[in-house]
């Protein structure tokens, strides 16, 4: 596992909020390593700063202070439009509220990511197609997903996020707004993909599925204050 | 009472907590209601509001379709035309009237206070005020006693509005002795206040009996003749006659008076036509609007023009709907707690149309304080432009009535539907669950598009309209008249009105032309007495000795008298032969010059040079040579069609009344206005010049309705574009806040700036295609309905509607950039936030 490559490496990442004249540090001297294939889960209480550093690791925002490397590049200091061309390409979303958009078929949300890297519409077909085969959402295609439950939601939004093989899944919550079933299947969807190659990075306040990531981080306060690992993982 | 008064109360609190949005609605409201109460203000003094005299429903006009002979005076429908023993006949004979008036417009020229002024006069029958129910403000009006004697009444009654303009009211005015077209008339009285006569448009300064129309009239009215028609009619039915009853009526006495005529009638009828002049029936029209020549002039330009500023009211409507449909949104919370305190729908409902109709109250009064501001602007332009006399700046009761009822109906339409879609939803939906709101929100931003799409589908209706009639504008002003309008100028006289005879005034023509040469500055004089381009025409058929065969109707050509030099000075080109020179006087041999489209219809493929011809047809000598030719003019109205035409010199005319002067100078022409009425005061101080103008002022203001028509659609579908534009604005900014955090999924997904955009341009390229869809084939309708006003240009034109979705696609454009330019800088994780 020493051998794995690095796909992310935080050193001294802080994230500072400033409102009116109140300063919130929300992130304090992260230094995270994760290597590729990796499944990590990062737990904490709510408010500690965990969907903080996995919007900051999405390149949804950016670090106040630190450096930031994704597959070997700083992208820390990145343009916006760089930052939205890498998100498209390397990172997939999974989020609590699924975040599906309401007037599009289950198909059409899946191709969403690949519409938007100019994918053509034959090899758009096909991935959305293995896509969603992965999550056993083949045969919803057309539906829309006030027609889908919950469980089934988040199937979807899982597709979406692997269609466009991103190096990393970051999923927030993922089973924040499932029953405890529902819940366990998507965890079981993250394990089958983490097992299959995927890397994986999951925000959770429920140690029950943390327990499915070989590695966790425990933040605090916006520090890192403990880690539970199996054997390979370095933090 | 108490609740309706907390509705208001509560009303002014809520808009006057949203300044924004209640300024907004009531300026688009203002401008929608201002607009209309100017338009609908002008339409009701020219086509709706009804005679100023007693009970104008009980009036009727005459009309007598059919065969005429002889000589017919008519500046409308010649089927108005009777004659003096015919309406003589009709009165006393008939028992459906209680009373038949006659009268024929002639123009004066009154000498007052030591100077001569033109005037409108009127010779009227003795009943025309008792059957009109007018009394007399001062005096007294003309009774069955001045319809005796032919040229024993030389009285005058001064409508109210000359006496109190030309003599400032003054009472002494009673049996003083005017001077009217050289005749010594005493004042006997002064019609009461308000009464504008019977034709709208055309104001009377004074009367006279008609047994003074010889002295009077200028072109031979007689009162002996049955095949001289020249007088209107018009009568009151009697108290319980219909329509229909006094039709029949009147038509038992006039078969019997027909064939009185007959024997009179001196053409060679066969005796089919004189069948048909026997079959003749009088039909009635309503006289309550009183003449309708103003009404069939303009009517269809002011019903189209009401048309497209409705459809402006329409569209401000549909924005202040719209504006409270996103408000109505935003207060989803505050209905559901007022229904879980136990307010009905309809209270609610209530509620909103007292905010509604506040705001409305708003925008009307603001709207009728522009309307009369516009009016101040229009009427002045309308009166001075196209002629019609009487128009008045002041909002009259019916137009006030027409504000407030726009304003109330404003109020219902655009408050009721937001209204009834706002109070719709369940309490618990609201509030317990925000995914439920966003459904309902996604239902209220549906109904906000269909209702853009249908200000865009109203916006190109009008654009198109606007178009159709700016490239008729252009048309007609880009169009060969024929002849060159720059650096002439125009002025009339009428010696005939201060007693000159034919030689007298060709004497004084010819002396005033020679004067006007020598003033320095001056180039060139001509005269011709049928003014050009003032829609006047005079016309007779001909006989061409050697000439076609030709249908009645083709045989008519129109002529003109005109002095040497009239063409050098117009510009228009000679072809062929010579102009008129001093020589062709009046015991000159009779020569003419002829226009092409004379030449072409009469004398084709002849050399018309040397031909000979005679006005009239029958057994004349055609003893008129002639002796060039010139190019077309454009002789009636700029849009009139080319007609065949004659010019004759003015010197061999048979009868002469008038003179229409044209001098190109060497300066600016206005400089030389003043100096010709020097000039005119030199010969005969008693003379009034009248209509002193440049030719490109005439040129103008014959094209004043087309520009009316073109400057207004133009302004009502700049205004329709911008409120369309601030609609569609509207529902875009809406939009973008509704579906932030799907753009916020999307840019998460990698969606970039561009993408974003495109977004937002869809949505807004959905509402303008429907819109566009929907327009396109109402425009059509529209331009088909108006297709008479338009010139050189067709209602399907395609530049026109292309113009028109370029437009439209560019304010689509415009508007939704700042909504999209927010939508790019939406940050996905705020957005995400709302989760």
């Amino acid at each position: 596992m020493s051998d794995t490559p690095t796909l992310i490496k935080m050193e001294g990442v802080k994230k500072v909020f400033y409102t009116d004249e109140v300063e919130t540090h929300a992130l304090s001297e992260i230094h995270l390593e994760i290597k590729k294939g990796t499944y990590i889960s990062i737990a904490g209480p709510s408010g500690c700063g965990k969907s903080t550093l996995l919007s900051i690791l999405g390149l949804l925002d950016s670090p106040t202070d630190g450096s930031y490397m994704l597959n070997g590049q700083p992208v820390g200091k990145l343009t916006i439009s760089e930052r939205t061309r890498i998100r498209n390409r390397e990172i997939g979303f999974i989020f609590q509220a699924f975040n599906l958009i309401g007037d599009l078929t289950v198909y059409e949300n899946v191709e969403l990511p690949l519409t938007y890297r100019g994918t053509s519409a034959s090899e758009r077909k096909q991935k959305v197609q293995n896509a969603l085969e992965r999550v056993g959402m083949a045969h919803r295609l057309r539906h829309y997903p006030s027609q889908l439950s919950g469980g089934q939601q988040q199937r979807v939004a899982v597709a979406r996020a692997l269609v466009g093989d991103p190096l990393i899944l970051m999923a927030d919550e993922p089973t924040g707004n499932l029953d405890s079933k529902n819940g366990e299947a998507v965890m079981e969807l993250l394990r089958d993909l983490h097992r299959n190659g995927a890397t994986v990075c999951m925000v959770t306040h429920d140690q029950r599925y943390a327990n499915f990531a070989e590695r966790t981080i425990h933040l605090f306060d916006g520090r890192i204050v403990e880690e539970t690992k199996e054997a390979g993982v370095t933090a | 009472m108490q609740n309706l008064w907390k509705d208001i109360t509560f009303g002014l609190r809520m808009l006057a907590k949203s300044p924004g949005f209640t300024a907004i609605a009531v300026i688009t409201l203002a401008l929608g209601i201002g607009a209309n109460t100017a338009i609908f203000s002008l339409m009701n003094q020219v086509l709706l509001k009804r005679l100023p005299v007693k009970s104008p429903d009980e009036l009727v006009i005459l009309l007598a379709p059919g065969p005429q002979t002889g000589h017919v005076s008519s500046d409308g429908d010649s089927a108005e035309s009777f004659s003096y023993p015919m309406y003589k006949g009709l009165r006393d004979r008939n028992s459906v009237f209680s009373g038949i008036l006659a009268r024929y417009r002639f123009e004066a020229s009154v000498a007052s206070h030591g100077q001569t002024d033109r005037a409108s006069g009127e010779v009227v029958s003795g009943n025309y005020f008792e059957v009109l129910g007018v009394r007399a403000a001062l005096g007294r009006v003309f009774s069955q006693d001045d319809d005796r004697v032919p040229g024993a009444q030389p009285v005058v009654v001064l409508s109210h509005s000359y006496w109190t303009r030309h003599f400032g009211g003054d009472p002494s005015v009673l049996n003083k002795v005017l001077l009217i077209n050289n005749v010594e008339m005493t004042v006997v009285g002064v019609s009461q206040s308000g009464f504008t006569g019977v034709q709208v448009g055309k104001i009377p300064d004074l009367f006279v009996p008609m047994m003074m129309t010889q002295q009077m009239t200028q072109h031979g009215e007689t009162l002996d003749k049955w095949n001289d028609y020249w007088m209107t009619l018009l009568a009151r039915r009697k108290p319980g006659i219909s329509e229909q009853q006094a039709e029949a009526g009147i038509n038992a006495v006039y078969r019997p008076l027909l064939e009185e005529q007959l024997p009179q009638i001196k053409s060679a009828w066969n005796e089919d036509k004189r069948q048909k002049f026997l079959n003749k029936k009088i039909t009635l029209s309503s006289g309550a609007h009183g003449r309708t020549i103003a009404q069939d002039g303009s009517g269809e330009q002011l019903i189209t023009l009401f048309v497209m500023v409705a459809l402006v009211l329409l569209i401000a409507c549909t924005n202040v709907a719209n504006l409270l449909l996103a408000r109505g949104a935003s207060r989803q919370r505050e209905f559901a707690i007022r229904t879980a305190m136990g307010a009905s729908r309809g209270r609610m409902i209530r509620q909103l149309l007292a905010e509604s109709l506040l705001c409305a109250f708003g925008g009307g009064a603001l709207g009728i304080l522009l309307g009369t501001w516009l009016m101040r602007i229009l009427t002045p332009i309308v009166v001075a432009s196209a002629g019609v006399q009487g128009l008045t700046e002041k909002l009259d009761p019916n137009v006030l009535t027409f504000a407030i009822g726009v304003t109330v109906l404003c109020g219902i339409f655009f408050g009721l539907i937001p209204a009834w879609r706002v109070t719709r939803l369940g309490v618990s939906d609201v509030i317990k669950d925000q995914g439920s709101t966003a459904s309902a929100s996604a239902s209220h931003v549906g109904f906000r598009k269909v209702l853009v799409a249908g200000q865009v589908a109203f916006t190109m209706l009008l654009l198109a309209g606007a178009g159709l009639f700016m490239r008729s504008l252009w048309n007609l002003r880009n169009q060969d008249l024929g002849l060159k309008t720059d650096n002439v100028i125009t002025f009339s006289i009428q010696p005939s009105l201060n007693g000159y005879d034919t030689p007298r005034s060709i004497a004084l023509f010819d002396q005033l032309r020679a004067r006007l040469a020598a003033l320095p500055g001056v180039r060139s004089v001509g005269t011709g007495d049928v003014p050009t381009l003032s829609g006047d025409d005079e016309g007779s058929n001909i006989t061409v000795e050697g000439g076609p065969q030709l249908a009645e109707e083709l045989q008519d050509v129109d002529h003109d008298g005109v002095s040497p030099g009239y063409f050098a000075t117009l510009g228009i080109p000679l072809l062929s032969g010579r102009e008129f020179t001093e020589a062709d006087g009046t015991a000159a041999p009779k020569v003419a010059i002829a226009s092409e489209a004379m030449v072409k219809r009469f004398l084709p493929g002849r050399n018309p040079l040397g031909a000979h011809f005679a006005f009239g047809g029958g057994k004349v000598k055609p003893d008129i040579e002639i002796v060039g030719v010139v190019k077309d003019v454009k002789q009636e109205h700029v849009s009139s069609a080319i007609q065949p035409y004659l010019y004759v010199p003015y010197a061999q005319r048979p009868k002469l009344t008038g003179m229409t002067f044209y001098v190109r100078s060497t300066q600016d022409p206005l400089l030389l206005g003043s100096t010709f009425e020097k000039a005119v005061r030199e010969l005969d101080a008693n003379l009034p010049v009248y209509d002193v103008k440049t030719m490109e002022r005439v040129v103008e203001e014959d094209l004043f309705s087309a520009r009316m028509v073109a400057v207004l659609s133009a302004s009502f579908a700049g205004l329709a574009a911008l409120l369309a534009a601030l609609g569609i604005y509207g529902v875009l900014a809406y939009v973008v806040v509704q579906r932030t955090r799907e753009i916020g999924i999307r840019m998460a997904l990698g969606a970039v700036a561009g993408q974003v955009r495109l977004l937002i341009v869809k949505e807004v390229g959905s509402m303008v295609l429907i819109g566009v869809a929907v327009g396109l084939p109402l425009a059509y309708g529209l331009a088909r309905f108006s297709e008479s006003l338009l010139y050189g240009v067709h209602a399907g034109d395609p530049a026109v509607y292309l113009s028109g979705l370029g437009f439209i696609g560019l304010i689509a454009l415009a508007a939704c950039l700042v909504p999209a330019r927010r939508a790019t800088r939406v940050d996905p994780l705020v957005a995400l936030r709302y989760q």
